[in-house]
């Protein structure tokens, strides 16, 4: 009954309804439910095993047992997709749902559903999947409790996940930190999440950078979960960090190199400078064209006074593919300086070999080339010097081996410069003097001076002695090492000969001398003594004798006193040498000349003479006081001894002050000596010059030797009848 | 006639001034003994003992010193003179043939010992003089 009404309502609904009596295994379908799979009811029988029958045995086990865990009470409805037979034979996706409606004795009896088709959304759901297992980027989807719907295989990779994930929870995965979980807790509310750029670290610490959107999917118009998309930036990341690593390196270096870096693109307009460069320049504010490049970096050509052209500037040759020349030198006027620059370049390419500009390097070269123009120079003016030099010049090695020697060590030594090739400067040494070389040149190859000079004596070539001062300087390299020792040789053979003569002639004279003063001895003190003791013995003659005899007495006497005299005059001349020691001292000449007028005062008196003062009251001069009292009672004494009778004579002293000498002019109008006859005897001991009895001849050598000792000369001038001048010229400091 | 000094002592080498001196000293009434040695030493060596024996009689008044002598010249005598302490003052005459600077300037520094520098030849004018003064 039951089931004639059931069947009866459950044709005339549209869908495919089912009922089961899960006791008896009673089936009732609808005609829907037939045609779902191509039937119509007559051709299937309900039967208790139709269902087993139709379904696809690999979905059959999981249905039973969805189907008993709804009948055991723990699901509240059966839902099953299974794929059923098609009337055709094909196997079609069936969605099946049940719910037990009626139960028996505890038991479910009745129990009700429906069937339908859901191949299409099965086809569906398939296509999306395998869009997202197969997208090239890593992408997941996930409902809206993070289990995975879905994710790529990129993703599976980049997260180290399982094939099988699906299903599994996103939190159970992975340590999700809270600041995500809210980012999906905002995406699951309609918002979409993205960064172009983020930095993560995996579990070993390692950093990683992820481009990232994470944003809600739609079921209808209800958020059916999240789509994760991301792209591991890593690699791209680490190249961009060497890359940016390895500018900044360039850039350091190129910085911090005393060179001038310029680089242009092809269009020649400039594009970077340097540090170096930017200093010589500065920066344009605005692009400089390619034909006002000279004029405004004050670009010249090495002469520094023509402007560069424009093909001739070395970035743009370099960028028209011109090879530079080895020393392709500019010169550049940085603040009006002339900076001498050498310029190499190179010509700059993209990844695909294509030019896209230029670079020079310009080294400055100023001071090098300066300090070469200086070696040259200084080279040169020592080279001339060398060759030139007046004294015998060497250059020898700390070893002893020539290296250089100029043309006058040749004439000194007498040796070719071919012959001292052949030997070392120290075998034509006198032997005795190498040793006292050696020892200084050691001291000069320690460093303990830098220079010494011997005199040295050298075998010529001819076999003669050369006597020589020989300087010897160092010339020291790096750390003071010697490079090598400059001697200079002078030539001193003739100065030692004349020495030696004058040496000779000198002991000569003292040995003369000494015998000299051995003979004023004798006289001074033992003929003296013999004259003394003669006078005295002639004395006691003269008592004792009368008449004839002490006539002949009186002449002996007479004999006796004359030799008394001569050895007291004698006595004096070598008294002079004895005095050398008697100190010059400021007098006044006009005080001298007083004294010796009145010492004289009765001779003078006598014999009418006048004694003319004209000499400057303020004179001074250098003299021993002693000397020249004597001296002017001489000249005076015999000025009055060679008077002319016939004449009204006079004795005059005039002065006269020159820059460095004072002239005491000492004059009469007596009579006169013929100097031609007596000049060079006129000083000499023992000449008299005049027939007058007083007349000795010791006067004027004494006074002339008293003149020398102090330090002034005397030259006379006369003339017989006519009176006799004597000039003494004495020394004269502004000081005294 | 009344002698002039007691003793004279006079320290020469040459016997012909000796000779001459003595016979001066004679006619001039110059001493009453005259006692005469040949060099410095040998009067050093005499007048030692006489001085030492207080006997003021003989330690003469006067000695009359030449320079130029054998042996002993005579500064060698007025050096070792000069650190005497004689028991009566006594003049020493330095009577020599050296006319020398050398000498006289010397003489000056025995100033103390010696009155006078008296050159050679020795003459009764010079004797009248030495005994006016004392």
């Amino acid at each position: 009954m039951n089931e004639q009404r059931y069947a009866h309502i459950l044709k005339g609904t549209a869908i495919g309804l089912w009922e089961w009596n899960i006791l008896t295994k009673e089936v009732i379908f609808s005609e829907e439910w037939a045609k779902v799979l191509g039937y119509t009811p007559d051709e299937i029988s309900h039967t208790e095993n139709l269902w087993e029958a139709l379904c696809h045995p690999e979905d059959y086990e999981k249905s039973q047992h969805l189907l008993e865990s709804h009948l055991s009470g723990e699901s509240s409805f059966y839902e099953s997709e299974v794929r059923m037979r098609h009337k055709d034979g094909r196997y079609i996706w069936v969605k099946d749902q049940g719910k037990v409606v009626s139960w028996k004795d505890g038991k479910p009896e009745w129990m009700t559903g429906f069937h339908k088709e859901t191949t299409q959304a099965k086809i569906d759901a398939e296509i999306k999947r395998t869009f997202i297992d197969q997208a090239p980027g890593a992408i997941a989807m996930f409902d809206t409790e993070l289990n995975y719907l879905a994710a790529s295989k990129q993703w599976i990779i980049d997260y180290n996940l399982p094939e099988d994930i699906e299903g599994q929870n996103h939190y159970d995965l992975f340590d999700i930190p809270e600041r995500w979980k809210e980012i999906h807790r905002r995406c699951l509310a309609g918002e979409i999440h993205q960064a172009e750029e983020d930095e993560f670290f995996d579990r070993t610490g390692n950093p990683f950078y992820l481009r990232w959107q994470v944003k809600p999917w739609y079921r209808g118009d209800k958020i059916g979960g999240l789509l994760m998309q991301t792209s591991n930036l890593t690699t791209f990341k680490k190249l961009q960090i060497e890359r940016l690593r390895q500018s900044r390196f360039q850039e350091t270096v190129f910085n911090a190199i005393d060179v001038g870096i310029v680089a242009c693109n092809e269009k020649k307009e400039l594009t970077y400078f340097n540090k170096t460069s930017r200093e010589w320049h500065g920066l344009p504010s605005e692009p400089v064209p390619a034909s006002q490049l000279s004029e405004y970096y004050s670009l010249y050509q090495a002469d520094a006074k023509t402007l560069l052209a424009e093909k001739d500037i070395p970035l743009l040759k370099v960028l028209e593919g011109q090879q530079l020349n080895e020393d392709e030198i500019i010169v550049i006027k940085i603040k009006d300086k002339d900076r001498f620059v050498r310029v190499t370049g190179n010509q700059l390419f993209d990844e695909k070999d294509r030019m896209i500009g230029a670079v020079v390097a310009m080294h400055d070269i100023t001071e090098i080339i300066k300090s070469t123009k200086e070696k040259n120079l200084s080279d040169t003016t020592f080279k001339s010097s060398f060759e030139n030099a007046p004294i015998g010049m060497a250059l020898v090695s700390p070893e002893g081996d020539w290296i250089q020697i100029n043309q006058q060590v040749s004439e000194i030594l007498g040796y070719t410069e071919e012959d001292f090739r052949s030997f070392s400067l120290k075998d034509i040494i006198y032997p005795d003097d190498l040793e006292i070389d050696s020892v200084f040149l050691n001291q000069l190859l320690q460093g303990k001076k830098d220079n010494y000079q011997i005199e040295k004596r050298y075998f010529h070539k001819n076999g003669g002695i050369v006597h020589a001062i020989l300087s010897v300087s160092v010339v020291r390299g790096d750390q003071n090492a010697p490079l090598f020792l400059i001697k200079q040789i002078t030539d001193i053979t003739n100065q030692r000969k004349y020495e030696t003569d004058l040496h000779k002639a000198l002991e000569l004279t003292k040995n003369q001398n000494e015998r000299l003063m051995n003979f004023s001895h004798i006289v001074s003190h033992n003929l003296r003594s013999h004259s003394g003791n003669l006078s005295m013995l002639v004395n006691f003659l003269k008592e004792e004798l009368k008449g004839d005899q002490a006539e002949l007495v009186e002449m002996l006497g007479s004999a006796s006193a004359q030799l008394t005299e001569t050895i007291e005059h004698l006595t004096e001349v070598t008294e002079l040498q004895r005095n050398e020691d008697e100190v010059l001292k400021p007098v006044r000449l006009k005080e001298y000349l007083k004294f010796t007028e009145n010492t004289l005062k009765a001779i003078i008196k006598e014999n009418n003479i006048r004694f003319i003062d004209d000499t400057d009251s303020d004179i001074l001069i250098h003299a021993i006081p002693a000397y020249l009292e004597s001296i002017l009672l001489n000249f005076t004494t015999n000025a009055i001894k060679y008077r002319s009778v016939d004449t009204d004579s006079y004795v005059k002293f005039e002065t006269q002050k020159l820059k460095n000498e004072i002239i005491l002019s000492i004059s009469d109008n007596g009579l006169g000596i013929d100097l031609n006859k007596h000049g060079e005897k006129l000083f000499g001991m023992y000449n008299t010059f005049h027939e007058h009895a007083d007349s000795r001849g010791i006067g004027l050598f004494i006074t002339k030797n008293q003149i020398e000792a102090m330090g002034a000369e005397v030259r006379v001038a006369s003339k017989v009848g006519k009176g006799t001048t004597f000039e003494i010229r004495f020394p004269y400091e502004e000081k005294i | 006639m009344k002698k002039k000094f007691n003793t004279v002592c006079l320290i020469d080498d040459d016997p012909i001034f000796i000779f001459g001196a003595s016979r001066l000293m004679k006619q001039a009434a110059f001493c009453n003994s005259l006692i005469v040695y040949n060099n410095g030493k040998e009067a050093l060596d005499q007048l030692k003992p006489i001085m030492a024996s207080g006997d003021l009689e003989k330690v003469p008044d006067l000695i009359l010193l030449d320079l130029n002598m054998p042996i002993l010249d005579g500064w060698g005598f007025l050096d070792a003179f000069i650190t005497f302490t004689p028991p009566k003052p006594i003049e020493v005459y330095i009577v020599t043939s050296s006319v020398s600077n050398h000498d006289k300037q010397k003489a000056k520094k025995y100033a103390d010992a010696v009155k006078e520098y008296v050159i050679k030849p020795i003459t009764p004018v010079k004797l009248k003089e030495i005994i006016e003064r004392e």
